[in-house]
């Protein structure tokens, strides 16, 4: 070992010449840690894969969640209902209820109506409004159940005659519907029927 | 091929035998570095633990252009100078370390290298670190001012007052010893 210097211009050389090779002997033990981390520790390329990695991961659920969005539009849009047992001619005929037509206007106001039964006989109906016409104005009756006394009936306005040559004919022929008799058929012979069909139709599709 | 290239290359296959064989050869040297920046024993052991790991781990960018041995101390005391930066804020103060007096109690008539890292140990943080890196590891003052971020006179102006303590240190070494003797 040579001197220590006393100058400090010597100091860098001296450290460096004594210190530049210098070796301490580690711990035994220590190569056992060193050997065990190498096992566990994973190397720089699977480290710079998970770091790639967790970067797209917000743009790869992004991705996924269009994906979805788009797959569920396609088959919401797209998709056929196939009901069992039904279709267009298994489906019972929608059948027209007999005696319902619209009232119309004229029918409100009075107007006489004449009605064809099935069997060809002309029924005549005139409506009675709750306003009467006088003079061309109209004078409203008053209700029974306002006054049910007997002055009521007294105050009631006198209803002009009217000539044959200034009556308006009001009459609306309405033909009524004649109603489609109804098939008698039993209900456990429709389900019966029924079953067949969807059997038909599940199990036998070239049929 | 030198040995240590063949080693290297086993290495790299993963043979453990020539990874226990690199930590032979290079081990001591490696922990000597350690304990240049380091009074802590078991501080020194963990930077020798983790630099063999980055060393085993990082094998297969070694190029086999320069010096094996070169490329693990740089590793070494880049991992040692890392570690520094996250543990402890760097201060450049004047003063020496507290434990000066063991100087005192440890005297011996020679001076051995053991004692000459003692007396390192003895530097404050700062001049420590620049010390080592600018004389023994070979760092020039822009390389050490880019490594700690700071700027090459406050690296120079370092140096030189390390070079002064360790004067200082190594009067009072010899003023104990002879008191001793």
């Amino acid at each position: 070992m040579s001197e220590y210097p006393e100058h400090i211009d010597q100091i860098d050389d001296f450290y460096r010449s004594q210190l530049a090779d210098h070796e301490i002997e580690p711990p035994e033990d220590l190569w056992g840690k060193i050997s065990l981390g190498v096992l566990e520790t994973p190397s720089p390329e699977v480290k710079a894969a998970a770091a790639r990695f967790t970067n797209t991961q917000k743009y790869l659920g992004l991705l996924a969640g269009a994906v979805i969005l788009v797959t569920g539009t396609f088959y919401f849009y797209n998709h056929k209902q196939d009901a069992p047992a039904s279709n267009r001619d298994t489906m019972p005929a929608i059948e027209q209820p007999v005696d319902q037509h619209e009232i119309s206007p004229a029918e409100k106001e009075g107007a006489t109506i004449k009605r064809i039964t099935p069997s060809g006989q002309v029924q005549g109906k005139t409506n009675t409004p709750s306003s009467n016409t006088v003079n061309g104005e109209s004078v409203i009756a008053p209700e029974a159940s306002e006054n049910p006394s007997s002055e009521s009936k007294v105050e009631q306005p006198a209803i002009i005659p009217v000539t044959p040559e200034e009556k308006v004919d009001t009459t609306v022929e309405i033909k009524t519907i004649p109603k489609a008799p109804k098939e008698k058929v039993k209900f456990k012979d429709k389900l019966k029927k029924e079953y067949q069909d969807s059997t038909r139709k599940i199990f036998v599709p070239g049929k | 091929m030198t040995l240590t290239d063949d080693l290297v290359k086993k290495c790299i296959s993963n043979e453990p035998a020539a990874q226990k064989e690199l930590y032979k050869q290079l081990g001591g040297k490696l922990f000597a570095i350690c304990l240049r920046y380091t009074k802590n024993r078991a501080e020194a052991e963990d930077w020798l633990q983790e630099s063999f790991i980055k060393i085993f781990t990082n094998l297969k960018s070694f190029k086999f252009e320069g010096s094996f041995e070169g490329w693990a101390k740089r590793i070494t005391v880049n991992h040692i100078l890392s570690d520094i930066k996250k543990q402890k804020n760097l201060k450049f103060t004047d003063e020496l370390e507290e434990n000066t007096l063991m100087v005192e109690e440890e005297a011996h008539s020679n001076i051995t290298k053991d004692e000459l890292i003692r007396f390192i140990n003895l530097l404050p943080e700062g001049k420590k670190v620049i010390f080592n890196l600018y004389v023994i590891e070979g760092y020039s003052h822009k390389e050490i001012a880019e490594t700690l971020n700071i700027n090459e006179g406050t690296s120079r102006g370092q140096l030189a007052k390390a070079r002064e303590q360790l004067i200082e240190i190594h009067k009072k070494y010899n003023r104990i010893n002879e008191r001793i003797s």
